[in-house]
């Protein structure tokens, strides 16, 4: 590489020489220009005289130095402190579903971004059967009180020609789901992240989550069941007073039924082969988009269990989950 | 500037162009959230109280298992539990700031000519082994250097693939339906993660040794990765020099 093969300049090598220099740099010539000068191997009696004017070239390149490092590390300060502003500013933006505005915006970004690449027609790879698992129960959160089986029911909007359906009910979101009581007050579930042995409320949420779902109820004025206070409201919460259908589980199992082996993956970064079955609702015609919840100021909602299905874009995903079953028979 | 002072026994020389500079701290800041968002989401995999079975993340050879990563107490200690959302949060964002930055360097440096002073040489193996010997006072006398050292080429250079890697194994894991052709060069959603994590590893590992490297190597070393100038001895071979010969 260099083209200047001079080897060893002075009795320590090029390498080390400069980590001796931070000490010549607050004590300039004293130090530096001695040990440099006997290296070009100077006549005795010039010494002295050399010594005095490397002195002087040497202080000022190390005022010039100087100038640069001061005129650096300011900048270097005023930059530190903007990358703390952008990152107070980005923890301080007022939430957005769960997250500060700023990273609410990144994930709609990047959502946005990847559907404009893929077009949403990729497919995930399917495996056979008999590698796939039961998934795995991860926690219990919105699992504390357990559903009544029989008041169970889904929630389907958006299909047009709903009111001639014997299902067809004017407002979905009034449907009232019933709870069982615990009796023994014990977990009904587990939460993974906690050891199993452990007593009931220490398998509860941490103590933070709790207190700040507490703060989020008095700002609100509104109580949510438990489990929504961790999942936050959905974007597909629907208005009160949406028409649609209340299926029962009899009216699923009555549908088409599709099956799919694919990987599950978790975005807590687990992932699991799983064996999937499906019941896709007959597209016979084009769907018609429901009025969601976050079309309107939130704070007039209720807060119930709801489950809504039929955004165009799950119809489409289940529409090509069938073609991908069909086209493998 | 300084080569004009033909009398002085010192020089001041631009090490580092102010670009590189700016990327080089930029890296920080945003490895640093980068890694911390990251242990923030990997939590909820590997601190399992019921020990599910993934093979991923720790020291071991088949059933046998030395270490999990990382011990509950550190958890504790960094307030890791239960933050995943605010970790995929700024995962996601700050991605952006880490590929773009790190896109920019190597278009700069390949665009620049200052890839000549990163990319490793013919000579650089046996010279980082030289330097190896030399860190650890089992040898005397570093080899001829312009700007870095053959250990430092190899190790800069590396870093900056393992960026490239995070960034591939990363998308890997994000997408793996949309790029499952990724994923499967990576030998599958399980082998992504498991790169990525060890990537990041790595990176630790790099850090550890680039600052103990940084501190040995001292003050002039350091200010010149913030002003950019190093003071060198006048006869040392010249870092502008050839900057200006090769250009």
């Amino acid at each position: 590489m260099s083209e200047q093969d001079k080897l060893p300049i002075d009795p320590r090598e090029d390498g080390s020489a400069v980590e001796e220099t931070p000490a010549a740099q607050e004590v300039p010539a004293a130090t530096d220009a001695p040990q440099v000068t006997t290296s070009p191997a100077a006549s005795p009696a010039d010494a002295d005289s050399a010594a005095t004017r490397n002195e002087a070239a040497d202080s000022a390149v190390l005022e010039e130095s100087r100038k640069h490092t001061r005129r650096s590390f300011v900048g270097a300060t005023a930059a530190a402190v903007a990358g703390y502003g952008f990152y107070r500013w980005i923890d301080q933006s007022p939430g957005a579903e769960m997250q500060p505005a700023p990273l609410r915006r990144a994930f709609l970004a990047n959502a946005a971004i990847a559907q404009a690449l893929s077009r949403d027609h990729a497919l995930a790879p399917t495996y056979a059967p008999e590698e796939a698992k039961d998934l795995r129960v991860n926690g219990v959160y919105g699992l504390k009180k357990m559903l009544a089986p029989e008041s169970w029911r889904l929630q389907l909007v958006g299909v047009r020609n709903a009111a001639h359906h014997p299902r067809f009910t004017n407002d979905v979101t009034a449907w009232e789901y019933r709870y069982e009581t615990v009796i023994n007050g014990e977990s009904q579930g587990h939460d993974t992240k906690v050891d199993p042995n452990a007593r009931t409320a220490a398998k509860m949420a941490p103590e933070s989550m709790l207190s700040l779902a507490g703060q989020a109820e008095e700002s609100t004025g509104r109580r949510m069941p438990r489990g929504q206070e961790e999942a936050g409201e959905s974007r597909s919460t629907l208005m009160p007073g949406t028409p649609g259908l209340l299926l029962t589980m009899q009216d699923i199992l009555a549908l088409p039924r599709h099956e799919l082996v694919t990987q599950f993956k978790c975005i807590e970064g687990w992932s699991e082969i799983v064996h999937w079955a499906a019941f896709a609702w007959p597209i016979s015609s084009t769907p018609i988009r429901p009025t969601l919840l976050t079309a309107r100021s939130q704070s007039t909602s209720t807060w119930r269990h709801r489950t809504a299905i039929t955004t165009p874009a799950t119809i489409s995903a289940i529409a090509a989950i069938r073609r991908r079953c069909s086209s493998r028979k | 500037m300084p080569e004009a002072n033909s009398n002085a026994s010192v020089r001041l020389e631009l090490k580092h162009p102010l670009v590189i500079r700016w990327m080089h701290w930029v890296n920080f800041p945003v490895l640093f959230t980068m890694i911390w968002s990251g242990l923030l989401i990997y939590w909820n995999d590997s601190d399992n109280a019921y020990q599910h079975p993934h093979a991923v993340y720790r020291l071991g050879i088949g059933k046998f298992t030395l270490i999990r990563f990382f011990p509950e107490w550190l958890y504790q200690k960094l307030h890791v539990p239960y933050h995943v959302t605010q970790g995929l949060g700024y995962h996601f964002f700050f991605m952006w700031i880490f590929a773009l930055n790190g896109m920019a360097y190597v278009l700069y440096t390949a665009l620049s000519g200052e890839w000549r002073f990163l990319l490793p040489e013919r000579r650089s193996l046996s010279d980082a082994i030289q330097v190896m010997l030399v860190d650890l006072h089992l040898r005397k006398g570093l080899p001829d250097q312009t700007k870095y050292n053959g250990a430092q080429r190899i190790a800069y250079t590396s870093v900056i693939l393992m960026g490239a890697g995070m960034l591939a194994t990363g998308l890997a894991i994000y997408k793996p339906t949309q790029a499952h052709w990724l994923t499967t060069l990576f030998g599958g959603y399980e082998m992504a993660r498991w790169l990525h994590f060890w990537l990041t590893m790595s990176f630790l590992g790099f850090f550890v040794v680039h600052v103990v490297q940084v501190l040995l190597a001292g003050w002039n070393n350091f200010r010149a990765m913030v002003s950019g100038r190093e003071i060198q001895p006048i006869d040392a071979p010249s870092v502008e020099k050839a900057r200006r010969t090769r250009a």
